[in-house]
């Protein structure tokens, strides 16, 4: 027969208690995703002017032959390998310089982090963003029609978000995710959840919208890449100010 | 130490489910908080758990000991650190404790129906 607690001992109520409080002070202890949302809302904003078309017309440039590391900006806007090679840079020190900031963080909050799997996701996002828009033509047109035809409702989509330069978002989003798993954040979850929706919905708009020439105008593709980006600056600096007021709270 | 059915065997009653070793509030405490990052710094758990030097040393100890936790020293510039790091062992005897605890809080409530209304 189980014996009774002595009268000193902690009920099991209490015990859980102390154990969910303990939790969460560790848990906004070490949370401190403000930093990648702000970062990578400014790297997407500072983008921005590679998205501008000039005012020639498109059919009067010369054809584009990029390098296979600029495939990132796609092969579609005037300024693609430009923009390849700033979100290659981007991207590449945008999750460094995270995994340096968590570093940083984790040992003035005394509680760190698991940044491995983050780091490692937007690294590899990365590396497949860049050969993807390979991979979607390939399979797009070179390939037997039962596979191109099966495969065009992703296909398609996917190649036109390469074509404009909005893989490095798919690619953000993917490590924002698996940052908000590691957080154990549902507010990331939200960040990252509404980030992908305006992403999916600008996307979208281009697919299904019957554009003609002369519809769009230099400043489209720029609007559509920045569109997304407030989510990630409201949600960092609405992180940040809670972070702040929290340790305050602390304090 | 484990009682003598072991804290991952499925115990007829939940107490069967507590493990001695995890049970005692600091030594939870530690564990939870362990639990919850990838490493956490000595200094953290004395605040955190509002324990002496020599207090928290002999549970980190008891816990080592067990193979629940891993203890890493190292330097931040040059001042010395000492970091926790839960093994999995840890990671499961500490579901098995919050496990039973919770089973205990159901039975409890099942038994005495008015106990929260205080």
């Amino acid at each position: 027969m189980p014996s009774a607690p002595s009268p000193r001992e902690e009920s099991p109520e209490e015990l859980l208690e102390s154990v969910t409080a303990l939790r969460r002070r560790a848990r906004a202890a070490r949370q401190a995703y403000w930093f990648p949302l702000l970062l990578f809302g400014v790297l997407a904003a500072a983008a921005a002017p590679l998205y501008v078309e000039s005012t020639e017309p498109g059919a009067l440039r010369a054809t584009q032959d990029n390098p296979p590391l600029t495939g990132l900006g796609g092969d579609f806007l005037e300024r693609s390998a430009a923009l390849g090679w700033y979100w290659l840079a981007a991207l590449v020190g945008g999750y460094l310089l995270s995994l340096a900031w968590y570093r940083h963080h984790g040992r003035r909050a005394g509680v760190q982090t698991p940044t491995r799997a983050y780091v490692a996701a937007g690294i590899t996002g990365t590396l497949v963003g860049l050969v993807l828009p390979v991979v979607l033509e390939f399979l797009l047109f070179n390939t037997a029609a039962p596979v191109s035809g099966g495969t065009r409702w992703l296909t398609g989509p996917l190649l036109g978000a390469a074509n404009r330069g909005m893989l490095p978002h798919l690619v953000i989003a993917l490590g924002l995710a698996v940052l908000a798993h590691l957080e154990r954040s549902r507010r990331l979850w939200i960040v990252v959840g509404l980030y992908t929706a305006v992403l999916v919905a600008v996307n979208a708009w281009f697919q299904v919208a019957d554009l003609q020439p002369g519809d769009l105008d230099r400043f489209s593709f720029m609007l559509a890449a920045l569109l997304p980006v407030p989510v990630l600056l409201i949600g960092g600096g609405v992180a940040f100010a809670a972070t702040k007021q929290q340790h305050n709270g602390y304090a | 130490m484990s009682t003598e059915d072991g804290p991952r065997s499925e115990p007829a009653y939940p107490t069967n489910g507590l493990d001695d070793t995890v049970h005692q509030r600091h030594r939870l405490g530690i564990l939870t908080i362990a639990a919850e990052g990838e490493r956490v710094e000595v200094a953290y758990l004395r605040e955190a758990l509002e324990l002496t030097a020599g207090n928290l040393s002999r549970h980190l100890t008891v816990l080592e000991e067990a193979g629940l936790i891993q203890v890493e020293k190292g330097y931040h510039g040059r001042r010395p650190r000492t970091w926790i790091r839960i093994t999995r062992e840890g990671r499961r005897a500490l579901l098995a404790e919050i496990t039973a605890l919770r089973q205990l809080l159901t039975r409890h409530a099942a038994l005495d129906p008015d106990a929260d209304r205080g």
